[in-house]
């Protein structure tokens, strides 16, 4: 466990001495904050109505897919690709480190990351709740939908970036994977005849589920068995890469 | 009788239809340095990698103190202290949080962290770069902070491939003196395809090509064999090189006879003997009778070059391109 720590301890460091942190981290901040003042703004207009305010923050808005789609792969197409590319990977694969212990090291530097680029959005829950009566139970689900759907796609990315040295290459892959994961689950809006099997898949609407308060077991059980099968898949393909 | 080190039986490494590494066995006691010698691609590499199991094998074993390096793999790497060929670096770590990452993963208690970390940067000289941000030092520095990180967890066999290139000559002579040093409490196995460095640290030698294992033995005793294959160097004048060539060719017993430089109406030659023969009385007696003049003759041991040479050469022309310098040119890491 002490060396599993110790490899999410020197990515997590890696994000923060590379300019990629800061350019998501802001870009991240600047659409969520305009995108929370068209929601309070919304608010002030009488003949608007919302359920939960912060429903329409998590999952309603195509800005939301747009980072979810595209900020786990930027985050994961560095993790193993750049240890391929520069060699580090032998000196790593070379220490008492089973290949468990490198992927779980890197995914949960990756999964921290991503969940400390959300946490500023809670000052808006902060100051929303200040100034109007705030229900905690659909913020915290809303919270709860992001982090599961990215862990999702982050461990999509982390295996794309197992498959390539080259990690405009694994991004790239990345945003394939899970743009595929995304649209598949449109199909029940498409496909009404069997929109109940599709409805298994389809995170848009789990998402939005998530942001009214409704935490539907089934989306739960959905992404996070993907994330473990990803996660596993990740495991044997850094196996492969030596059998090569 | 404990068990050797290291043993090596029928390993084989294949990448697609290419053999890279074919029937190896060889094996490492407790205590040796031994050097892998062979030219650039001849195998050396992908054999270290496996016996450090960052590549499993596709047919033999390789077994380390015992533990084979495919189903024992983490036991093998916490016995091996190894420095890869090209040593690959986090750049955005500074030297001592490299080092203090690698005791972490290398799992050494954190009470003898400190210790361990304060010691090898000691050994290495490390002391004045301590501070300093990996991706901002000189090759010189890399090298050492690689060794560094081999020895951190005290592993009872060092694998070091080409430890010296890329570094200029001072630091050459410090490293080799670090590993004489190291091989006192160490087993060591290096590769390289510098020859002085083998004669300079090794007690066995064990020599690679076109993944084969060639020749195998101390330095002395695979020059000794050669000195029956010697031949002698020999300084004439009076006549036209070409026809000095010419007679001495026709000595009995004489298999070659090279022309080294000719300068002043002197030629000088190499007349390499067929088996053991002693050609000095017969050049001689050569010269006389021509009435030529013998500037100089003496009988040219044979170098561990000259074996290399031997066994590593398989075009007949030009020993020279084949001779390994001291500068290699491939680019680090390229070859497998």
């Amino acid at each position: 466990m002490s060396r599993l720590l110790a490899i999410s301890g020197r990515e997590l460091r890696a994000y923060f001495t590379s300019p990629i942190a800061y350019v998501v981290l802001t870009a991240l901040l600047v659409v969520n904050g305009i995108y929370f003042y068209v929601i309070v703004a919304a608010m002030n207009e009488v003949e608007v109505s919302f359920g939960a305010p912060f429903s329409p923050f998590f999952g309603g808005f195509i800005f939301y897919w747009f980072f979810m789609l595209v900020v786990p792969p930027v985050l994961t197409m560095r993790l193993i690709s750049e240890e391929v590319r520069s060699g580090t990977l032998e000196t790593l694969m070379t220490a008492p480190v089973s290949d468990v212990q490198v992927v779980l090291g890197k995914y949960l530097a990756a999964l921290v990351f991503f969940f400390f680029l959300w946490l500023p959005t809670a000052a808006y829950v902060v100051y929303l709740g200040l100034h109007t009566e705030l229900d905690p139970g659909p913020v915290l689900s809303g919270y709860l939908g992001t982090l599961l759907i990215g862990a999702m796609f982050l461990a999509a990315g982390l295996f794309c970036s197992s498959l390539t040295r080259n990690q405009v290459v694994a991004a790239v892959l990345g945003f394939t994977l899970a743009s595929t994961l995304f649209t598949l689950g449109l199909m029940e809006y498409l496909q009404p005849a069997s929109a109940g099997l599709w409805a298994y898949f389809n995170l848009h609407s789990q998402m939005i589920d998530f942001g009214k308060g409704v935490v539907d077991t089934r989306a739960v059980v959905y992404t996070l068995s993907s994330t473990a099968f990803l996660l596993f898949a990740t495991v044997r393909a850094l196996e492969r890469r030596r059998w090569s | 009788m404990p068990a050797p080190l290291v043993e090596v039986e029928q390993l084989t490494r294949r990448f697609g239809s290419t053999l890279a590494v074919e029937d190896l066995r060889f094996s490492i006691e407790k205590g040796e340095i031994v050097g892998f010698l062979g030219p650039n691609g001849a195998g050396k590499t992908t054999t270290l990698r496996m016996l450090t199991s960052f590549l499993p094998p596709s047919s033999g074993r390789a077994a380390i103190a015992g533990h084979d390096v495919f189903s024992q793999s983490l036991e093998v790497r916490r016995r091996v202290g190894y420095l890869p060929e090209a040593v690959a670096l986090y750049p955005e770590l500074r030297v001592s949080e490299y080092l203090v990452f690698r005791s972490k993963i290398k799992e050494i208690p954190r009470k003898n962290r400190t210790g361990r970390i304060a010691g090898v940067i000691e050994r290495c000289g490390l002391g004045q770069v301590r501070t300093r941000i990996v991706g901002q030092l000189s090759r010189g520095y890399r090298q050492r902070l690689g060794l560094a990180d081999a020895l951190l967890h005290d592993p009872p066999i060092l694998i070091l491939d080409e430890p010296t290139v890329g570094l200029d000559p001072n630091q050459v002579r410090q490293a080799r003196a670090l590993i004489r040093e190291l091989g006192e409490d160490h087993t060591v196995l290096l590769s390289t395809h510098i020859l002085p460095e083998v004669e300079a640290l090794c007690g066995r030698v064990l020599i690679l090509d076109q993944g084969r294992l060639v020749a195998e033995g101390e330095p002395a005793e695979l020059k000794a064999r050669l000195a029956g294959a010697a031949g002698l160097d020999a300084e004439v004048r009076g006549a036209p090189a070409d026809e000095i060539v010419r007679a001495l060719q026709a000595l009995p017993g004489a298999a070659a006879v090279q022309l080294l430089g000719e300068g002043d109406g002197t030629s000088r030659l190499h007349v390499r003997a067929l088996g053991d023969a002693d050609l000095r009385e017969a050049v001689f007696r050569q010269c006389v009778e021509r009435g030529w003049v013998l500037l100089g003759l003496t009988a040219s041991a044979g170098t561990l070059e000259d074996l290399f040479v031997n066994l590593t050469t398989h075009e007949p022309a030009g020993p020279e391109a084949a001779a390994a310098g001291d500068e290699p040119d491939t680019p680090a890491g390229a070859d497998r």
